[in-house]
């Protein structure tokens, strides 16, 4: 299994937990410091939009914290809370017409996006580094929203297959075969940038 | 193995979900199938190609202050039966110790009166006692007289 990209031991999380049940926001604001970037970028990965992933991220938080005396176990918390930033993506993000604006849209309309920062100077690698974003940030679109949650959890989030069944609400046999699916869809849309042809 | 249960378990094997058996089957495949090998390979490089060129998005410090001004009015929601215990505690515990109470003084009163009356019982029993002994033992002079052949007129008769 691989290592969960939050840097959070369980004994830390499991009192800050606690705390947070208590009333505790300081201990809260860790759980979110440690959480937070990751509920963002999947949501943003599903929705295409900053503003309203941002806004549902806020949301998932706020309930987050409201529902967190109901959470038994503290080692099913990032699940539980992947589960509650999947819900509103999809209570209500389907209620708007879809967007359908890439980021590379976004950038043209002057919407300021936050973004790492970029090393790259070479005129010709921005070119082609852009190139590929757009490449990629399509083929996640293109996905069916069912292979397209457990693909940014697999192949984005690195979580684990089990953790990502508890998630998407299926069985791990459906959850891989899907995973698996996803891939090879994705290959499809990136093939022509690919060195190894399939 | 089959090519076909390989492929299948490709991407598990790339993401290390396969058991310690799968994973030693699979593997053993791929050094004997160029094929399935050359899968694998186009596939991973696939799934690194989006993973290295998918911009991930900072945290803005405004989310939190967002979040924290709204749940700073609020404590956690406790589940539902939490607040019907507490709730319910003190009325419950009131009355608790009143029926308690009250089977004590029910269960004391009871007592007394039982021995009220066993004492009355019994004094009522040494009274009747007593009454029996007196007839028994002389009190009656007509007491241990069998009634002779003619103390009924009527029954020489009937003979």
């Amino acid at each position: 299994m691989k290592a969960r990209s939050a840097i959070v031991t369980p004994a830390a999380l499991r009192e800050w937990i606690h705390r947070a049940q208590n009333g505790d926001v300081e201990s809260y604001q860790n759980i979110y410091d440690s959480y937070a970037r990751k509920v963002l970028n999947f949501i943003h990965r599903m929705v295409h939009s900053p503003e309203e992933a941002e806004d549902l991220t806020q949301e998932t938080f706020v309930v987050v914290y409201q529902k967190l005396g109901t959470l038994k176990e503290s080692d099913k918390f990032e699940p539980w809370l992947f589960r509650i930033a999947r819900n509103f993506v999809y209570q209500r993000h389907r209620k708007r017409p879809p967007q359908g604006v890439s980021i590379n849209m976004l950038k043209e309309e002057g919407r300021p996006i936050p973004e790492i920062v970029d090393v790259r100077k070479n005129p010709d690698e921005e070119f082609l580094a852009e190139e590929l974003e757009k490449v990629a940030a399509d083929a996640i679109r293109s996905l069916p929203e069912k292979y397209r949650e457990v693909f940014i959890l697999s192949a984005l989030q690195h979580m684990p297959y089990q953790e990502i069944a508890e998630i998407v609400g299926r069985s791990l046999a459906s959850v891989k075969t899907d995973i698996h699916r996803a891939r090879l869809q994705v290959r499809e849309s990136v093939k022509k940038y690919l060195k190894v042809q399939p | 193995m089959k090519c076909k249960d390989c492929l299948d378990n490709l991407t598990a094997y790339t993401d290390r979900e396969l058991s310690f058996e799968e994973e030693a089957r699979v593997a053993s495949h791929l050094k004997s199938c160029r094929s399935c090998a050359q899968e694998l390979k186009s596939l991973e490089e696939a799934t690194a190609m989006v993973q290295s060129n998918t911009r991930e998005l900072e945290i803005r410090p405004q989310l939190w202050l967002a979040v924290s001004n709204r749940i700073s009015t609020e404590s956690p929601r406790l589940p539902v039966f939490y607040w019907f215990v507490k709730a319910a505690s003190i009325p419950a515990l009131v009355v608790a110790l009143t029926l308690l109470i009250g089977y004590l003084t029910y269960d004391h009163i009871r007592k007394r009166d039982l021995d009220d009356y066993i004492s009355q019982y019994m004094k009522y029993r040494e009274t009747v006692f007593k009454m029996q002994n007196v007839n028994a033992f002389g009190s009656n002079p007509f007491m241990g007289i069998k009634p002779g052949p003619d103390a009924n007129p009527f029954q020489s008769e009937a003979r």
